[in-house]
């Protein structure tokens, strides 16, 4: 797939002397959802953060929509049409809903932002409710809309989730996913990490298993939760 | 009547405290580092100012120059000795900061001298209200105070660059990742926080009638317990702050003890400390 939204070709990276990431390759198409899944420290974390340029990689390339990106700072990304929503804290908790999602639009038009505050508030009409109220009064799976509404107001091409569950009350979890899963209709390019594996497995189209800084096994999510040895390994049993 | 004259004075140096305190902690909340320059503002406003006077501009317009002229000036100093610093730690940002304020305290003490000089402000007729007679300059204090802390709710709250310096203060990381330049959300904040200290500065000298090379430095202690009482990184809180302490040092002047002024802005800041650990706005630590 040459059209791909996002790519990393031999991505290496890590902290200091401790390298992380030993040749990544992976890519996601237009449209379409991938998870990384793999064991605790296996590179998940500094993977989304190479590719959102918040680890500098020390080798190898990450094109977005045929663009090198490589390295660039968050903030030329988001220009560029990268979005990412961090694990934790992923709200400015003492500024309002609105106030959220003008500083996800801040680099557009003041009538383009209104405009796709509205389209954010069609999508996830709770914020619409909230509008007022500051973010760090809302429900944990309020703040995840929040978050992920911020990051989707520039009309990013790949949006990059780290650990959309992590946090949120665990009957939420499967609400989290269905949300991810809406965005669909938005044709967003989605790149997850998760520890709830399985159940992201189910609302994604491919999977890569991360294990030791390297791509273990890559397949359509069907079929990594068909594969016996996987769901042993790293799915929980 | 006494009380009415004091709580007017009282609300006036509370003006000035509160302005400049704002600008204290505008640039705290966004770079998370106490700026010990910040007093150096005010005396450069003071002292621009002056010299704008001095070559025949008029007192507004001397004014408008000066806090300009202190902008740029803080931009420039931020951009020279904090900036390179941002990633090294507090403890080197502070140190150079002290280091900033007595260059800056030096040169001023080396151009104009160290003697005392008049501010000159012109000789306005008190007003008289309900018998009490109230100096016009305290109330302009007041006024262009009071028009200063507006102008900074209005860049908080309804300019995306006064959000954008919320989102920065809030969470910076979060704020890089979505896509904020935190390089010219500095610059921005360090210009209005040295705006604001360098209209301080201004107002201070009014109230003091004289300049001095250190006025600013002095000061400084005053506006650290505005803007601690109302919880450091809180532009409101500062404003609160500020009119209480200008409050509480001319009630305690006029009826306790001239010479101890400074020792009630204390006395209330440690009060409402003690009940109040993180100051009457519930800034961050």
């Amino acid at each position: 797939m040459s059209g791909a939204a996002l790519k990393a070709e031999g991505l290496e990276a890590g902290y200091g002397p401790l390298q992380i990431l030993f040749g990544i390759d992976m890519e996601v198409g237009p449209g379409e959802h991938v998870l990384v899944f793999g064991p605790n420290g296996a590179g998940k974390s500094t993977l989304i953060k190479a590719l959102f340029g918040l680890v500098a990689p020390t080798a190898g390339r990450v094109t977005l929509d045929g663009q090198e990106v490589t390295g660039r700072a968050p903030e030329g990304m988001v220009a560029r049409g990268m979005a990412y929503v961090p694990q934790v804290s992923n709200v400015f908790a003492s500024m309002t809903v609105t106030e959220n999602l003008e500083i996800g639009g801040a680099r557009l038009s003041r009538a383009r932002r209104e405009a796709r505050i509205a389209e954010m508030i069609e999508l996830f009409p709770v914020l619409g409710e909230r509008r007022r109220q500051a973010a760090g009064t809302l429900s944990g799976g309020e703040r995840q809309m929040l978050a992920l509404a911020r990051a989707l107001i520039p009309e990013p091409s790949v949006l990059l989730l780290d650990e959309p569950s992590a946090g949120v009350a665990p009957k939420l979890v499967a609400q989290i996913f269905e949300l991810v899963s809406g965005l669909r209709r938005t044709g967003v390019s989605v790149l997850m990490i998760e520890q709830n594996a399985r159940q992201a497995l189910a609302h994604v189209d491919r999977g890569y298993v991360l294990e030791g800084g390297q791509v273990r096994l890559s397949d359509t999510a069907h079929a990594l939760r068909e594969n016996a040895e996987i769901g042993q390994l790293y799915l929980g049993g | 009547m006494i009380l009415v004259q004091t709580l007017v004075y009282g609300l006036a140096l509370g003006g000035v405290i509160a302005v400049s305190a704002v600008g204290l902690t505008l640039a705290y909340g966004v770079t998370r580092f106490i700026n010990f320059a910040f007093g150096e503002f005010l005396t450069l406003g003071a002292f621009l100012c002056l010299l704008f006077a001095q070559i025949g501009l008029g007192l507004p317009v001397a004014g408008l120059l000066a806090v300009a002229a202190v902008g740029v000036i803080g931009v420039g100093v931020a951009r020279a000795f904090y900036t390179p610093l941002m990633n090294r730690g507090l403890l080197p940002l502070l140190v150079t900061s002290v280091g900033v304020a007595f260059v800056v305290q030096n040169l001023v003490r080396m151009i104009a001298g160290s003697n005392p000089i008049r501010f000159p402000v012109p000789l306005m007729r008190p007003i008289e209200i309900g018998g009490v007679f109230v100096p016009r300059e305290q109330l302009v204090i007041l006024g262009v105070a009071l028009a200063a802390m507006l102008a900074v709710h209005l860049l908080l709250s309804f300019t995306m660059l006064g959000k954008k310096m919320r989102a920065v203060a809030d969470d910076p990381a979060l704020a890089r990742v979505s896509g904020i330049s935190s390089r010219r959300v500095l610059d921005a904040t360090w210009f209005v926080s040295a705006l604001i200290g360098g209209l301080g500065g201004i107002l201070l000298a009014i109230t003091q009638i004289t300049l001095a090379p250190q006025m600013g430095w002095h000061f400084l202690l005053v506006v650290f317990a505005a803007v601690l009482l109302g919880g450091i990184g809180s532009p409101y809180g500062a404003m609160i702050g500020g009119l209480l302490i200008g409050l509480a040092m001319e009630l305690g002047a006029t009826y306790v003890a001239a010479n101890y002024s400074y020792a009630f802005a204390f006395v209330v800041l440690i009060a409402v400390l003690i009940l109040r650990p993180r100051g009457l706005m519930g800034g961050r630590g």
